[in-house]
């Protein structure tokens, strides 16, 4: 592997520590946190909306300088979405994604850092987690049959 | 102002929807604890109706998650988004090696949260199989027919200015709160 391709697995490195480090400190591995912001009616727990909003903050001005760089520091190129229509698959997604979250009270970050609790919740969200992306991957290659080389 | 949004064909500047959001869910948080503090003068944890809740831990946690974000972004270019990592961790990407690694130090970070700082362990919750088994199904199936997740949207995507991101992260949040409503005062 080339120097680059190291320098880059390092900082997936300290940017996973961070951001599993991060998920522990603001208590989002507790799920009955995330159900209790996600309770407006009950007994609301305003942590998720610190969490996220001191995230949001961070990205949302570091983003506007980073993007105005030519290339990223260890790479060539910035891979980012570049599609801007709102369509509905994005829209049934989320959708999906909403119900599923407010079911478990695990979104993928949360539902991986859990593992650390060795409880059996998070074994079981991420084993059918899995199972669901790998019926997406299915359902696409059932709409389209990829392609021969 | 400029056309963002062409799909849906209305006029927005960005920074309009990011303030609305901001405005609606701060406000929300204000109306709420001024409500409370008048039903119960006590501190946070007294009140029966607003849950114990301790911010500073919570917003530190969010800027170091907001942190991870910017230097994936700035260093290799990438977008942090969970879903996607596992996603391509899991299935066909070309690269998998950083994902992996990506998946490993957030086991790490929360090893030495969990284990070696916190002041207290996370309560474990009640163990609830089919919640997670269905749950778990649709937040994987949901968020690769979505192109992303809490962090994905919520954290970069938001972070990005990007209208898809505000419409899926508008779409979940209140789905999620409507399928919790449903659950704990419906159902």
């Amino acid at each position: 592997m080339t120097k680059m391709r190291w320098q880059q697995i390092g900082i997936a490195l300290i940017a996973g520590i961070l951001f599993g480090f991060g998920l522990g400190l603001s208590q989002m591995i507790d799920r009955e946190r995330v159900l209790g912001f996600l309770d407006v009616a009950g007994t609301w727990d305003p942590t998720l909306l610190f969490v996220l909003g001191g995230a949001v903050s961070v990205s949302v001005v570091t983003f506007q300088f980073i993007l105005r760089q030519q290339q990223p520091i260890f790479g060539t190129t910035f891979t980012l979405p570049t599609r801007q229509d709102i369509d509905l698959p994005l829209l049934g997604g989320a959708v999906l994604f909403g119900v599923g979250w407010g079911i478990s009270g695990y979104c993928p970050g949360p539902g991986i850092v859990g593992l650390i609790l060795g409880i059996w919740n998070p074994i079981l969200f991420l084993v059918s987690l899995a199972a669901g992306m790998l019926a997406y991957q299915g359902y696409i290659n059932l709409a389209k049959p990829p392609v021969k080389k | 102002m400029r056309k963002i949004c062409p799909s849906l064909s209305f006029n927005v500047s960005w920074h309009y929807c990011l303030v609305f959001l901001y405005v609606t869910f701060g406000s929300l948080g204000l109306i709420k604890a001024t409500i409370l503090t008048e039903y119960k003068p006590s501190p946070w944890g007294q009140t029966q109706q607003m849950a114990e809740f301790d911010w500073p831990p919570a917003l530190i946690g969010g800027l170091l998650i907001g942190t991870s974000a910017a230097l994936l972004l700035a260093f290799n270019g990438r977008i942090a988004g969970i879903s996607g990592i596992v996603g391509g961790a899991l299935g066909g990407a070309r690269d998998r090696s950083w994902r992996w690694v990506f998946l490993i130090g957030m086991l790490l970070g929360g090893t030495v949260y969990e284990y070696g700082l916190s002041a207290q362990p996370t309560p474990s919750s009640v163990f609830s199989p089919w919640a997670m088994v269905i749950g778990g199904f649709l937040v994987g199936f949901g968020t690769r027919l979505g192109n992303g997740c809490t962090s994905g949207h919520g954290v970069c995507g938001l972070g990005r200015l990007s209208v898809r991101s505000l419409a899926a992260v508008v779409t979940f949040l209140s789905t999620a709160m409507i399928t919790v409503f449903v659950m704990r005062h419906v159902l």
